[in-house]
């Protein structure tokens, strides 16, 4: 046996062998790489959540107070992810019928339709509570019922809007959470409520509209909510 | 310089050399024996290297994902939401586990050796100290579970700690922080680190002095007498790639077991909680208050000396700490000031080697006794019953050895070592089972200790054995001569085998099959490290 088939053969067997080593070595390696990028946070689509009182009962829609400057408030789609539940009448005390209206991004110029009132009188509506220009929240962004509070702004008085105190943004809720005023170039992001007519039981079930302020996307970036509920909260009247 | 001279394998082989060193890296040659079949001995350190290592890349991963104001949902969150998450959680509680059984290896292997004696006793030193910071940086990882196992840890240590007399309630904040549960957990995840970085900062100073004082040579080649020394001669083959290609095959070897162990456990349903590759349950549970309050199983020992009613009053807990830990360690300490004589031989120091000895069996009776009857008082009788006859038989025996042998009536055989190491598997084998019976029935300790002593008595005869520790000299000429042909084959059969394991591991779910993928890794680095031992026999006849 001559010296180079010799080396011949021993380079094939060590080429073997670092076959069997490479396997070993790049399947520790994926299995590290994939250690190292945990899934993101959230779900696939828009859970339907039963609304209750954090006693764990359902909201009654009927029970709702008109024109409350108290705030309630619940997370959807995710934890930490707070919304406003808001029944809206007139300044006489009269329920508004809220239909869905078709509402632009002025930010981009973009259209959606918002969703509708609920309940017996189709006053009940739901957005967002995290202010769409910088992320601020209850109790600096907060509802001004009719009759009850105003906000004077460049000599006109709003009432029945979401105003935010933090630099001034003002949304109207009977158009859908539509820009009243800036700084703000994004409209309220709206949710779909379902009203049990048997049981006047609430149901959240959608979102349409900006993404919530501060996410990649309304499906992730917070824990996921447990459960097939979400509690009402009644965060206290912030005129106070 | 033309394009063929750049693609030139050669050229490009060296010039990667020239600039990385990589073929002539400054390590020590050593002698062919360190690296044949009975060699293993000499590379116990490398050993814990490796695993220490693995520990480092896999604690750094999952310190990416700890958060100590929630320690319990972290560890959930890595076990059930992260690919791979139980597998990487698993093996470095394991990994860890090796290298503290690893680490009394290596010490008791150069104790016996006589490693400690000039010019190594600064460099057995640093290594007593390496070995309490390895007790310490499991204790610490180990409570960072935030599972009822961790706050018994907790328990335990703060009530230890708080029992040292003057300076007990500085010790506690410096350990355990200001009471809240964040700072608790902050500070575990602190002093885990920092005892890490400990260990890797006097492994280095230690690892150089392996170095400059070079390797303990065999026996055969010190003739027993310190200063042993490896000396650097002509004929030693160079560390690349000969020792290269070793190092890779016991790292194989290590990480394939560190990963296949925890691996297998993990997929058997209702392993035993101290030994379980998974976090217990949440301290606040129904099925923790089932659970007796236990420390870590590598400090069961210090545990249950407390329960000796000897140790008595409020300072029990530091009585028995004293006696069982801070003892033991001032001795291993000031061993090398101790016995100066120039003798390495186990039988020429009869006394030291039985301590030695006592130490193993104290600490493997002391372990499996907390874990049984952890919290019962024990009598001084009993207590003297089970401590005093393997330090009798132990003590008188190896006196007897050491005269029969230096009257030249006694000479250890190769064989005689290898029958010896049987006798002590049996043994182990038959004290699981005498344990299994003992957890069925629930017997008293007593019942059982007979049998353990029985046990610990060969085991102890038996360390006399490997405390003589030949090498042997080369593998059988014939054995050698049978391997090339069936050596292809096999290093083939690996090939195929690992890279189909390979392909169909990734397949798998990396959340509720992470377990099997650890299995099949685990065996992807067995198999890998068995080809790289044969291509080791077949071209360098090691």
């Amino acid at each position: 046996m001559s010296d180079q088939i010799d080396n011949s053969r021993r380079n094939f067997l060590k080429l073997l062998v670092a076959g069997s080593a490479l396997a070993a070595a790049g399947m520790s390696l994926g299995v590290i790489v994939q250690t190292l990028s945990p899934p993101p946070l959230g779900i696939s689509s828009f859970p339907t959540l039963l609304l209750v009182d954090q006693n764990g009962n359902p909201i009654k829609a009927s029970s709702l107070p008109l024109n409350s400057p108290s705030a309630l408030q619940f997370n959807y789609p995710l934890q930490n992810t707070p919304n406003f539940l808001v029944n809206i009448g007139d300044e006489n005390g009269n329920p508004i019928k809220i239909d869905p209206v078709e509402v632009i991004i002025p930010a981009t110029g973009e259209k959606y339709t918002s969703f509708g009132g609920v309940g017996k009188n189709e006053s009940i509506v739901s957005y967002s509570a995290i202010c769409q220009h910088l992320g601020c929240i209850f109790p600096y962004l907060r509802f001004y019922p009719a009759g009850v509070e105003s906000i004077n702004l460049k000599g006109k008085n709003y009432t029945n809007v979401f105003h935010c105190l933090c630099h001034g943004s003002t949304y109207d809720p009977i158009q859908g959470g539509s820009v009243v005023t800036g700084p703000t170039v994004h409209p309220l992001p709206s949710l779909k409520l379902l009203w049990d007519q048997s049981t006047d039981e609430l149901y959240v079930s959608n979102m349409v509209g900006p993404t919530i302020y501060g996410r990649t996307s309304d499906l992730t970036g917070e824990e996921p909510i447990t459960g097939n509920s979400t509690s009402v909260v009644n965060s206290g009247n912030p005129f106070q | 310089m033309n394009a063929k001279d750049l693609i030139n394998k050669e050229k490009i082989l060296a010039w990667i050399n020239e600039r990385t060193k990589i073929s002539n890296p400054p390590l020590k040659k050593t002698p062919d024996y360190m690296r044949k079949w009975g060699g293993k001995w000499y590379w116990t350190g490398a050993l814990i290297t490796i695993v220490f290592l693995y520990e480092v890349i896999t604690g750094l991963v999952l310190l990416l994902y700890y958060n100590p104001s929630d320690p319990y949902g972290a560890t959930q969150y890595v076990l059930n939401n992260i690919p791979y998450g139980s597998l990487l959680l698993s093996t470095h509680l394991y990994g860890a586990y090796a290298m503290i059984v690893l680490v009394y290896v290596h010490m008791f292997r150069n104790y016996f050796a006589g490693a400690y004696k000039k010019p190594r006793e600064i460099q057995w030193i640093i290594g007593v100290i390496l070995l309490a910071l390895t007790l310490g940086v499991g204790y610490f990882g180990y409570s960072l579970t935030g599972d009822v196992l961790s706050y018994d840890a907790q328990d335990v240590g703060k009530g230890i700690a708080s029992s040292i007399p003057v300076i007990g309630n500085m010790l506690v904040n410096i350990g355990f922080g200001n009471g809240t549960p964040t700072s608790l957990f902050s500070r575990f995840l602190g002093w885990h680190i920092i005892f890490a970085g400990l260990i890797f900062v006097l492994f280095g100073y230690h690892f150089y002095l392996a170095e400059a004082n070079s390797m303990l040579p065999s026996g055969k080649v010190s003739k027993y007498k310190a200063p042993a020394i490896t000396e650097d001669t002509p004929d030693m083959k160079p560390w690349y790639p000969y020792n290269f290609l070793y190092m890779i095959e016991l790292g194989m070897f290590t990480l394939g077991f560190v990963i296949l162990v925890p691996s297998i456990l993990g997929m058997i349903p209702s392993v035993p909680i101290l030994l379980s590759p998974f976090p217990g349950p949440p301290p606040t549970s129904l099925a923790a208050s089932l659970i007796p309050a236990y420390p870590p199983w590598f400090l069961l020992f210090a545990y249950k000396a407390v329960d000796f009613s000897i140790f008595q009053g409020t300072t029990s807990a530091l009585q028995a700490m004293t006696v069982f830990t801070l003892l033991p360690i001032i001795y291993f300490l000031a061993v090398p000031f101790i016995d100066r004589k120039e003798s390495l031989h186990p039988l020429d120091r009869p006394i030291i080697t039985s301590f030695g000895i006592l130490s193993i069996v104290y600490l493997i009776v002391l372990s499996i006794w907390g874990a049984f009857t952890p919290g019962v008082i024990i009598s001084i009788p009993v207590m003297l019953e089970v401590l005093l006859p393997p330090a009798i038989i132990t003590i008188t025996s190896m006196i007897i050895f050491s005269k029969l042998w230096k009257n030249g009536k006694l000479s250890v055989k190769q064989r005689d070592i290898i029958i010896s190491f049987y006798i002590f598997i049996t043994g182990l084998i038959s004290s699981i089972i005498a344990l299994s019976v003992f957890i069925s029935d629930q017997k008293d300790f007593q019942t059982l200790s007979f049998s353990i002593r029985l046990i610990l008595l060969i085991g102890s005869i038996s360390f006399f054995g490997i405390g003589t520790m030949k090498i042997t000299p080369v593998l059988p000429e014939n054995k050698i001569k049978a391997f090339p042909g069936i050596g292809y084959i096999v290093i083939v059969i690996i090939l195929v085998l690992s890279w189909i394991i390979a392909l169909s591991a990734i397949r798998l779910n990396p959340y509720h099959q992470a377990m099997l993928v650890g299995i099949l890794l685990g065996s992807i680095f067995i198999l890998s490290g068995i080809s790289v031992a044969i291509y080791r026999r077949v071209v360098y006849k090691e």
